[in-house]
């Protein structure tokens, strides 16, 4: 079975997670380095010894794009509080792990890969110059893929399988500036609706800035075998949004028996939809292109004339071009709705109405008109 | 610093937005040391033009000619079977000689090195904020750091002085207001990857607040997630002073009034702080020419605050100008031809931008079409001349005109 990695839901004992079936290791995530953390130093001390005393490997969360006073900061945290209290810490920012891998070498290191990072060769510099232990990688890799690039990754991968989905993280306040009423400056918990799409999304904002959800929590919990299968080494559950312990015990249910019952008791403490984001395929793998007229790009495989401005019907065609054409040669015409037309070019004149032989440098080139020809229009020679 | 200290800097390289090949040249025109510009792949504004690669050959030819340096972004977050064309496409920039590429992916800087020997700066995507993050790249083989838009310019300065990389900082336009690159609102919402050229920019639509998901009242906030637009002209004495590399003007989508206006105004300032004075007031009115949000200083001179945020619902800040065209023909023989973006009526001003002297105005008494007869008014995207005693006026020059509301101002 799928070993499992877990955050901790706010006020739940490590020990008590460890009913969760395959938890081996938890994210512990101090106030100061994780930026949805909210334990202070005593709360993750003792988080991390009940998670000793249970068995559980405790990997310290420093997931914030880090600012040299954020090393700062972790620096202290250390001197403050030691490192005896966990075993890895899972970085975000290569400065982070820069930190790490030189000030803290007897530590696991994982790296949180879960934005960006989907092609092969950058995973494969990431773990050659971190050597981590586990890579966290992105929902936006479908199992198809990670099961092509598995064989050729050097390390242990987690897969994020269940939780709220960060999808928006600015290092600004936007909430207390704009809500009349709220008392906790720290950690405000608040749904904001788009007036465009109706969406209605879970938003928090904390010293770290503010943090978008995504209105669907993930849930992949159905899907264990078939990552384990694609080569997933341990599920992630992002169970930090969380309060309580009821949803660790509804989620133990659900993985000693998954079934219909068990899953509308998880259910209930998810949002009213879920996703699989994009574990079975995904639609962003295309760049968004489709906003370019493709008939009015230049093409290089032609003789490149100029972009008609003007036409007068059965009058003339005036061109802005570089020049290069002269009476006697036929153009090859790309109009922006697609039509290619043909040009012979009969009688040039310049921007004075001046007749010439040849368009022989920059500037404004009148000519003979054809039907259909339309300002955009792409002109090639024919040579 | 003294005035003279200050003299003996060069002060940022102006970097200038160019999402097509007239762009470019208005750019370089409009004297930008530097101009950066996208393939037809690979970058993250799909919607503009972009070059194809013989264009972006042309370009590098135009800009090197005036002594301008090509950027060519490549910070889409790419899949593995894009990588595999992209030394292809690395030939052809390295065949146009451009002066670097912008990389915000770690494959995309790994396959860069390993298949060209074209200088690389890692893009603003990477959210770049400390000082060993930047020397980890500069190892990776990075020269220069387009550091996140969270950075001050004196978080950038030590960054440069710890690292030993060059660092370039955003100075203008519009701003992402979350952690660039680490934002996936349109991938979940839209299906379209805001790090692949698909940004739906749903930080700019308007949101009610709640109290919780099943809360029928609401708190209406406007665009609360909106980032102001960032400005920085007033700025230029510490970027020179803080030895900043280069000031980024972001807007490739944007029109080559933006483009001149925006490209003249920072060279003109960073000329004038480094020569030893300055006159910020007079360059900040050609700014408000634009279209526009309200202007931040964004992060640059202390970390922004609820101030920097864009509250549509407040009144609109009025460009005083807008986009008239530009000239296609250098002025000769009593006349100028001009390509019109927008209407012009008989009697109306109009104002020319040379690149480094005052804007010049004129009455328009007469409009000519193309056969040479009279007509009242010219339509958009029509081609027109019009009389002018003046000679000096070059070819793609951009034309502008005051707004009704404030033609008094700006009358001849």
């Amino acid at each position: 079975m799928l070993n499992i990695s877990s955050s901790l839901p706010f006020r739940v004992g490590a020990d008590f997670s460890a009913r969760i079936p395959g938890l081996q290791e938890v994210f512990l995530q101090h106030q100061d380095t994780a930026r949805l953390g909210r334990d202070d130093d005593e709360a993750v001390t003792s988080q991390a010894t009940s998670a000793k005393e249970v068995g559980l490997r405790r990997v310290l969360v420093w997931d914030l794009p880090c600012e040299n006073r954020d090393i700062t900061v972790f620096k202290e945290l250390i001197q403050r509080l030691g490192s005896d209290w966990f075993d890895a810490v899972i970085t975000l920012d290569p400065g982070a792990a820069s930190f790490c891998m030189q000030n803290l070498p007897e530590k696991s290191r994982y790296l949180d890969l879960r934005i960006g990072n989907h092609n092969l060769i950058g995973i494969q510099t990431w773990c050659e110059r971190f050597q981590p232990e586990c890579i966290l990688i992105s929902n936006e890799i479908p199992m198809p893929l990670l099961t092509e690039m598995r064989p050729h990754i050097p390390c242990r991968v987690a897969y994020p399988m269940f939780g709220k989905l960060v999808i928006f993280h600015s290092p600004r306040k936007l909430v207390s500036p704009v809500d009349p009423s709220h008392e906790d400056h720290e950690y405000l918990q608040r749904y904001i609706t788009s007036v465009e799409d109706g969406k209605r999304f879970p938003l928090l904002e904390n010293k770290h800035g503010t943090f978008m959800f995504y209105e669907k929590d993930l849930w992949l919990l159905p899907y264990l075998a078939e990552a384990e299968a694609a080569g997933v080494d341990t599920a992630f559950l992002d169970l930090s949004q969380f309060e309580g312990e009821a949803v660790v015990r509804a989620l133990a249910d659900y993985l000693k028996q998954p079934d219909e019952t068990g899953l509308a008791a998880v259910k209930q403490y998810l949002g009213p939809r879920l996703t699989r984001g994009f574990f079975k395929s995904n639609r962003t793998d295309k760049q968004f292109t489709r906003l370019n007229n493709e008939h009015i790009l230049r093409r290089d495989e032609m003789t490149w004339v100029g972009t008609v401005l003007e036409t007068k019907k059965k009058e003339y065609i005036a061109f802005e071009s570089e020049g290069g054409f002269a009476v006697g040669d036929q153009l090859e015409i790309h109009t922006p709705d697609g039509k290619t037309l043909e040009l012979d070019i009969t009688w040039i004149k310049n921007s004075r109405g001046q007749k010439v032989e040849k368009a022989d440098g920059p500037g404004l080139w009148l000519t003979n008109h054809t039907a259909k020809v339309s300002p955009k229009s792409r002109a090639y020679r024919r040579d | 610093m003294a005035g003279s200290a200050l003299k003996e800097r060069r002060g940022p390289e102006i970097l200038a937005p160019a999402g097509n090949a007239f762009k470019l040249r208005t750019a370089v025109r409009y004297g930008a040391d530097a101009v950066y510009i996208a393939g037809r792949s690979f970058g993250l504004r799909s919607a503009a033009d972009n070059f194809s690669e013989g264009e972006i050959i042309e370009a590098c030819r135009f800009a090197h000619a005036h002594g301008t340096k090509v950027y060519v972004v490549l910070n889409a977050f790419m899949f593995s079977d894009e990588l595999d064309r992209l030394p292809e496409f690395l030939a052809c920039l390295e065949t146009a000689q451009v002066d670097a590429v912008i990389v915000s992916d770690l494959g995309v800087v790994e396959t860069t090195r390993r298949h060209s020997r074209i200088p690389i700066h890692l893009s603003t995507q990477a959210s770049t904020l400390n000082s060993r993050a930047a020397a980890f790249w500069r190892e990776l083989g990075v020269s220069r750091i387009v550091l996140g838009r969270e950075a001050t310019i004196a978080e950038a300065a030590a960054i440069k002085e710890e690292s030993g990389v060059e660092v370039e900082l955003f100075g203008h336009g519009a701003m992402c207001m979350a952690f660039s690159g680490q934002c996936t609102i349109s991938n979940f919402t839209a299906g379209r990857d805001s790090n692949r050229g698909g940004c739906i920019q749903s930080c700019r639509f308007h949101y009610q607040l709640h109290k919780d998901r099943e809360d029928t009242n609401y708190t209406e906030t406007g665009t609360i997630l909106s980032s102001k637009d960032l400005m920085s002209l007033d700025l230029m004495e510490n970027f020179v002073r803080a030895g900043i590399d280069s000031l980024k003007i972001e807007g490739r989508m944007k029109s080559p009034f933006y483009v001149a206006t925006t490209t003249r105004a920072y060279r003109m300032a960073r000329d004038q702080v480094v020569a030893g004075k300055s006159d910020v007031d007079r360059l900040f009115s050609e700014l408000n020419t634009l279209s526009r949000r309200d202007y931040t200083r964004g992060n640059l001179a202390g970390k922004a605050g609820a101030d920097s945020v864009y509250r549509q619902d407040r009144a609109k800040p009025q460009q005083t100008h807008f986009y008239l065209g530009h000239l296609l023909e250098d002025s000769a023989n009593g006349r100028v031809l001009l390509q019109l973006r927008n209407g012009l009526e008989r009697g109306s001003s109009i104002e020319i931008l040379p690149p480094r002297e005052e804007p010049v105005s004129l009455r328009v008494e007469e409009i000519f079409d193309l056969r040479g007869l009279p007509i009242e008014a010219g339509k958009p995207n029509q081609v027109v001349s019009i009389p002018c005693e003046h000679t000096h006026f070059q070819r793609e020059w951009i034309v502008r005109a005051a707004h009704v509301e404030h033609q008094q101002q700006f009358a001849v």
